[in-house]
């Protein structure tokens, strides 16, 4: 790894830009003086509340995940989910050479992506919020951003965060923001400069398409999943990048969830080989074999207590793809009975390129 | 005299958590403001990270817990598919190598970012890494098995 942290420090040495502002420990203590004075003013305010429940008012106290009361066990017995991903909004045009590349969804997130074929990042992103409007994001350099006021879309209020050719755009080519509902914004970020045009993003505004209820397909059906878990992410892209992370329905997927990966491998992409004592050369990375294909597996210990609390499995060459499965927590113990990770991924099966033939439910009995 | 103390300190090693900051987010202008939130959180708990008995590493943790919350904000989502890379490198001994990296790196999710930076540029343990990141080892282990082969697999893409 030695090269690997020359490269680092060759990257971390890379020359200053001038104008870059600098940390300055005066502000710092300016700032953090003001921070307590408003802490100190809030403090004597919250004695009041403090009073009022000494007075008989109950409050639930939420748990660290924002729920009352204790999270149940997760059922080990496999479970039917329904669609996992719902478009909830779609390009109704995109310039031409362009197609729907991947749909995000997560806790509160949605977007989705357009791109020319085999581009990985999308040129085109539409990303939607509720609630109040987005603050206004800052410029390069953590300059204050501005709205342009622009003309309104299907008669709703809109306005360039980042208007083309103007101050911002020399990083990102175009924002354009616009409230499509009431509490409802959509923000469309464009990094392709050469679509980057007023006309286009207007364009490409005034066709899309909300509130659909087409579910997104998936590549992949997973069987045995426990009962009694939610989607808090789910990501699905057109080349097969599929990611499903659930979590328990009181909980968080990084302490109790199950995550599910499938990324496609680069054509003639070669895992790291190293010669092992017995002369055998075989990729660093393995340190078991499934169905012929190099994996790693570990055991995930609570670093408290050394118990067992997870498992990690990545398979490199499972029909072409790279696939990491990590259960955690109640997500664990629920699936231990059944093989845990490696008997989950004995429970996908892989529905192939063909678009056509992908899943709106991936996750089954 | 504290506040000497807090100021002498962020003289002094501010150069060196700009460095980190950059390797985060790759951003000269974003760094030096991740590290300004930075330093002010470290003042407002300046008694107990003196007290803490490496206050290298407890400026470190703050730093990257600024970065990774501001990951959530409008910020990162302007910055994160920018497909030029907006500070130009040194000549180093492989500038290829370290070009293709430096892609390769600002592809990865914040958190296994995070992990190889901690890891690989600051040589923290697998156990320090997870308390920097207020994780489990299992999983910055999970992180770091898969920003490597995803470092692998991008440098692998752009070699090719």
């Amino acid at each position: 790894m030695n090269a690997l942290k020359d490269d680092l420090e060759q990257i971390a040495a890379t020359p200053r830009p001038a104008g870059a502002p600098g940390v300055s420990p005066s502000a710092a203590v300016r700032r953090g003086r003001r921070i307590r004075r408003r802490r100190r003013a809030l403090a004597a305010g919250g004695t009041a509340l403090a009073v009022a429940a000494a007075g008989g008012v109950a409050l639930a106290v939420p748990d660290k995940d924002g729920h009352s009361g204790r999270a149940p066990a997760l059922q080990p017995a496999p479970a039917g989910y329904g669609t996992v991903l719902i478009k909830q909004a779609v390009f109704g045009w995109v310039p031409e050479g362009y197609t729907n590349i991947r749909i995000v969804q997560g806790d509160g997130d949605y977007s989705v992506s357009a791109g020319r074929p085999g581009q990985k990042a999308g040129g085109i992103t539409l990303q939607l919020a509720r609630g109040a409007e987005p603050e206004v994001p800052r410029l390069p350099g953590g300059r204050p951003g501005h709205r342009t006021p622009a003309a309104p879309v299907h008669g709703r209020p809109a306005s360039w965060i980042i208007k083309p050719g103007a101050d911002g755009s020399d990083q990102v080519p175009a924002e354009f923001r616009w409230q499509y509902a009431d509490q409802r914004w959509a923000e469309l970020m464009i990094v392709d400069r050469d679509v980057a045009t007023e006309a286009n993003v207007r364009r490409i505004a005034e066709a899309v398409r909300f509130g659909s209820s087409e579910a997104a397909a998936f590549p992949v059906r997973i069987g045995g999943v426990p009962s009694g878990m939610r989607v808090a992410r789910a990501w699905v892209a057109g080349n097969g990048d599929t990611d499903i992370d659930l979590a328990p329905e009181r909980g968080a997927a990084d302490r109790d969830g199950l995550s599910v990966s499938l990324t496609p491998m680069a054509r003639g992409f070669q895992l790291p080989q190293q010669v092992e004592k017995d002369g055998q050369v075989k990729p660093s990375i393995q340190n078991i074999t499934i169905g012929g294909s190099p994996a790693t597996y570990r055991v995930v210990r609570d670093p408290a207590t050394g118990a067992d609390r997870g498992e990690m499995l990545m398979v490199f060459g499972w029909h072409g793809m790279e696939v990491q499965i990590d259960l955690e927590g109640r997500a664990y113990q629920a699936l231990k009975a059944s093989g845990g990770a490696q008997g989950l991924l004995g429970r996908i099966t892989y529905l192939g390129a063909d678009q056509r033939k992908w899943t709106t439910t991936p996750l089954g009995k | 005299m504290a506040d000497d103390e807090f100021a002498a300190y962020v003289t002094a090693r501010s150069a060196w958590l700009q460095r980190v900051a950059y390797l985060l987010c790759q951003d000269w202008h974003r760094a030096d403001d991740l590290v300004q939130t930075a330093v002010t959180r470290l003042y407002l708990n300046w008694r107990r990270a003196e007290a803490s008995d490496n206050l290298d590493g407890y400026a470190r943790t703050v730093l990257v817990r600024v970065y990774l919350a501001e990951q959530r904000g409008a910020w990162w989502r302007r910055v994160r598919t920018v497909e030029d890379v907006p500070d130009t490198t040194t000549r180093p001994d492989d500038p290829d190598a370290a070009l293709d990296l430096r892609e390769a790196l600002r592809s990865l999710p914040a958190r296994q970012r995070a992990v190889v930076v901690l890891r690989f540029y600051c040589d923290l343990s697998v156990d320090q890494t997870a308390e920097v990141l207020g994780c489990t080892s299992g999983t910055v282990k999970s992180h770091t098995a898969r920003g490597l082969a995803a470092l692998r697999r991008s440098l692998e893409e752009t070699r090719s």
